[in-house]
């Protein structure tokens, strides 16, 4: 009996052990006086795998007040993390730092993860995204000092559009680059697989609008701008002011992720009169006979409208089909990766009649919403400015309101908090944004571009519209 | 005589009855998507045919051939280079590209494992896509077609443009080509004795390594001529061959038996005809991927009932 107690102590303690402190796991010194407090690993929701835990003081020094340290704490990885009591966070105000995770903020440099399909399905150029990665944030080091006096440094992933390369690469930002906040740049796959881990991992995660579903509930995650579910009854007000003949298609990627999409277009589209002709979904890589058989089917079903929500390189080899059995529709949907010229670029003519929604303007509307953007690109890369550079720089302008929001000692959790206050905040590249508790997806409006084939690019119809 | 043309037979009954049965179920028209797009598949397959029968050698760089020689023909003709020429260098370069894949990735491994020699070849894909993504960076590309009317032939309501019709020619003529070079001609059979007795072959004086050259030479050329005609149908980027056609090839030259020309043709319709039908047919909607299904349940079904593909002896 005393060995089998023995053994079972034995198990015990190796269990505990094993439950503990795992590799990735931080910790960082206080830098102010009082008791040490473990601050909520996860932004408040229980975490799950790896977490952050880091060691501060519990102090207080906040312009709003606002407890920080995550709202109720969590289980990690077995191992209880307790919330910092009274600890404060948020402002600029200065005193001692809150309590809280401070990964990837030193005293001089901001560490942020950002991916993106470079290749894969949505491909991206490679050159011209590494060009316009960095203006953004260059340009606020030369102008502003940088955030609080600190440069901002990005860390780069491809994900290769494809969810599990993804969450590696986010894992390997969050784990080896140790970044302070994750950006996913496109692809809602993707995006959404990042997330779930960024929020396991107690890391906060920005990305542009894509689904909800799967995000929402996310303590850390915000869309900066507006998601599918929030476009499609604009894209449905469209496709009834596009239509000649009230006939409408629907083609979507079958990816679960996009079934909430599916079902909102549809109802959207029934509400507004519009008589569904055609509902299909593509596979993310459609093979030759699948297009073709797709674009006859469009063709035939007489639909003057399609809506379709999917990667540029379905979309793509969609129009050409289509345009080669004499069918060009007015393509419509959600803009992200299929609002870049790169699309217009291969797409047209077979995307003459097309317009979609996107959070950034096209080339033609930028000078007149940020006049920084054209002249920074050009005296930094020696280029000529792109569009890709667009949604980088409004992203990224985004993201630097957050921080600024989030003052000089911001945490994880008090960026998080800062965001939740209600503020508005309106970089006039991407959409106004507004969040609160209860709401990270804020943005209300949306740019609307018109594909001009004859100049293979998307122009500018409208900016920050919220209904048609 | 009746056991010589057992396949062609067999083949012949299938597609009949796949006829018959896709205007009994109302999907004629996936008939002429399966053959628009099974051609370009059976390009494809051709060229891995081409290998195989002549080395034994499952061939992962056939669709790679096909992608560096449309990035030629783009490089060429965005340079002024008038079509016809921008062609013949795309076709040159692929040719060289097959020549140099023999002598620096397949001869070293002659004596290797068959397995050693597909993961070579595999090898040689990917670092081909490496080299496109860095000339051409990860973009779709446009590249104009040799021709460019799209509604030259409209049947059952799907139009079939100049450049598809192009395709069918090639395909058409390579096959006939290829299938008298094999049977007619000495070097043909010095391909095949090669691949069947290479001792036997040296020691009546035919060079196993130049017959082997030549193969690999004009495997990469017919995967250039599938590149340079399937290329512009729909715009091109790294690998566009290989993970948009490759796969689908590999199965129309099992269906069609991997040593038959003309069975790497009837194999591309007929995967053409099953990814159309598994799009277009609304029992398979709730399936999610159903062409990918589709395809893989046809193959496994092939393998149980003729392991040999439909046209092989």
């Amino acid at each position: 009996v005393n060995r089998r107690s023995l053994s079972a102590l034995l198990l015990l303690v190796l269990l505990a052990a094993a439950c503990g402190q795992k590799a990735g796991v931080s910790q960082q010194a206080a830098t102010a006086g009082g008791p040490a407090v473990a601050a909520g690993g996860d932004l408040g929701e229980p975490a799950v795998g790896d977490t952050t835990v880091t060691t501060a003081a519990g102090s207080s020094g906040s312009a709003s007040g606002s407890t920080s340290g995550g709202a109720a704490g969590g289980t990690a990885g077995g191992s209880t993390v307790t919330t910092a009591p009274g600890a404060s966070g948020g402002g600029d105000s200065g005193g001692a730092p809150p309590a809280g995770d401070r990964t990837g903020i030193t005293d001089t440099v901001i560490k942020i993860g950002l991916h993106a399909p470079v290749t894969g399905a949505a491909p991206v150029p490679q050159q011209a995204f590494e060009r316009g990665l960095p203006v953004y944030w260059n340009f606020v080091t030369r102008t502003m000092g940088g955030v609080f006096g600190r440069r901002v440094q990005i860390v780069f992933r491809d994900d290769q559009f494809n969810p599990a390369a993804a969450v590696r690469a986010c894992r390997e930002m969050v784990e080896q680059e140790r970044v302070f906040l994750l950006i996913g740049a496109a692809g809602a796959d993707q995006i959404t697989a990042c997330a779930k881990y960024a929020s396991g991992a107690g890391v906060p995660y920005i990305s542009a609008g894509v689904n909800q579903a799967g995000l929402s509930g996310l303590r850390g995650y915000f869309a900066g701008s507006q998601t599918y579910l929030q476009q499609n009854p604009m894209l449905a007000q469209l496709a009834k002011r596009t239509t000649k003949n009230n006939k409408f298609a629907v083609v979507i990627e079958d990816t679960p992720t996009f079934q909430e999409s599916k079902a909102s277009i549809l109802s959207g589209a029934r509400a507004q009169g519009l008589q569904v002709v055609y509902d299909r979904d593509i596979t993310k890589n459609a093979s030759q006979a699948e297009i073709l058989t797709i674009s006859s089917q469009l063709r035939a079903s007489g639909a003057d409208v399609v809506y379709f929500l999917g990667p540029p390189t379905a979309l793509i080899p969609l129009a050409q089909q289509g345009q080669s059995q004499g069918y060009v529709p007015a393509y419509i949907g959600p803009g992200l990766s299929n609002g870049l010229n790169l699309v217009t670029a291969v797409g047209c003519p077979g995307l003459s009649n097309s317009l979609y929604l996107s959070p950034f303007p096209g080339l033609d509307a930028i000078d007149r919403l940020d006049a920084n953007y054209r002249r920074e690109y050009r005296s930094q890369t020696g280029s000529e400015p792109d569009d890709l550079g667009i949604a980088l720089w409004g992203l990224n302008k985004s993201v630097h309101q957050f921080v600024l929001t989030a003052g000089k000692d911001m945490t994880r959790q008090s960026f998080v908090q800062a965001l939740e206050t209600g503020r508005v905040f309106a970089s006039n590249v991407f959409p106004p944004v507004q969040y609160s508790a209860r709401n990270h997806f804020g943005a209300a409006s949306s740019h609307l571009l018109r594909a001009d084939c004859s100049a293979r690019q998307w122009k500018t119809a409208a900016t920050f519209v919220d209904r048609f | 005589m009746l056991r010589d043309r057992q396949g062609l037979l067999v083949g012949t009954g299938i597609a009949a009855a796949a006829v018959l049965l896709l205007a009994a179920v109302g999907q004629q028209q996936a008939l002429i998507i399966g053959l628009i797009s099974g051609a370009s598949y059976g390009l494809v397959a051709l060229g891995l045919v081409l290998v195989y029968k002549s080395s034994g050698v499952f061939n992962f760089a056939q669709g790679e051939f096909g992608t560096v020689a449309v990035y030629v023909l783009w490089l060429a003709t965005t340079n002024d280079v008038p079509y016809l020429a921008a062609i013949v260098l795309a076709l040159a370069v692929a040719g060289t590209f097959g020549f140099l894949t023999e002598r620096v990735v397949i001869r070293p491994l002659a004596a290797s494992p068959r397995v050693t020699v597909l993961v070579a070849s595999a090898a040689t894909a990917l670092v081909a896509v490496a080299v496109e993504l860095w000339v051409g960076q990860a973009r779709i590309r446009p590249v104009d077609p040799a021709l460019a009317r799209q509604d030259r032939v409209e049947i059952l309501d799907v139009f079939i443009s100049d450049q598809r019709l192009l395709i069918f020619v090639a395909i058409a003529v390579i096959a006939v080509a290829l299938a008298w070079f094999f049977s007619r001609t000495n070097l043909g059979l010095a391909i095949l004795a090669a691949s069947q007795e290479p001792t036997a072959t040296n020691l009546v004086g035919i060079s196993v390594t130049r017959v082997s050259a030549l193969v690999w030479t004009i495997a990469a050329v017919l995967g250039g001529v599938a590149g340079v005609l399937t290329g512009p149908l729909a715009g091109f980027g790294p690998g566009f061959l290989t993970i948009g056609s490759l796969v689908a090839a590999f199965t129309a030259a099992v269906i069609g038996g991997f040593t038959s020309l003309p069975g790497a043709f009837l194999g591309g319709v007929i995967v053409g005809v099953v990814q159309s039908v598994a799009t277009s047919a609304s029992i398979f909607q709730e399936i999610p991927g159903p062409q990918t299904a589709s395809l893989f349940a046809l193959l496994v079904v092939i393998l149980l009932v003729r392991p040999q593909g439909l046209l092989s002896r």
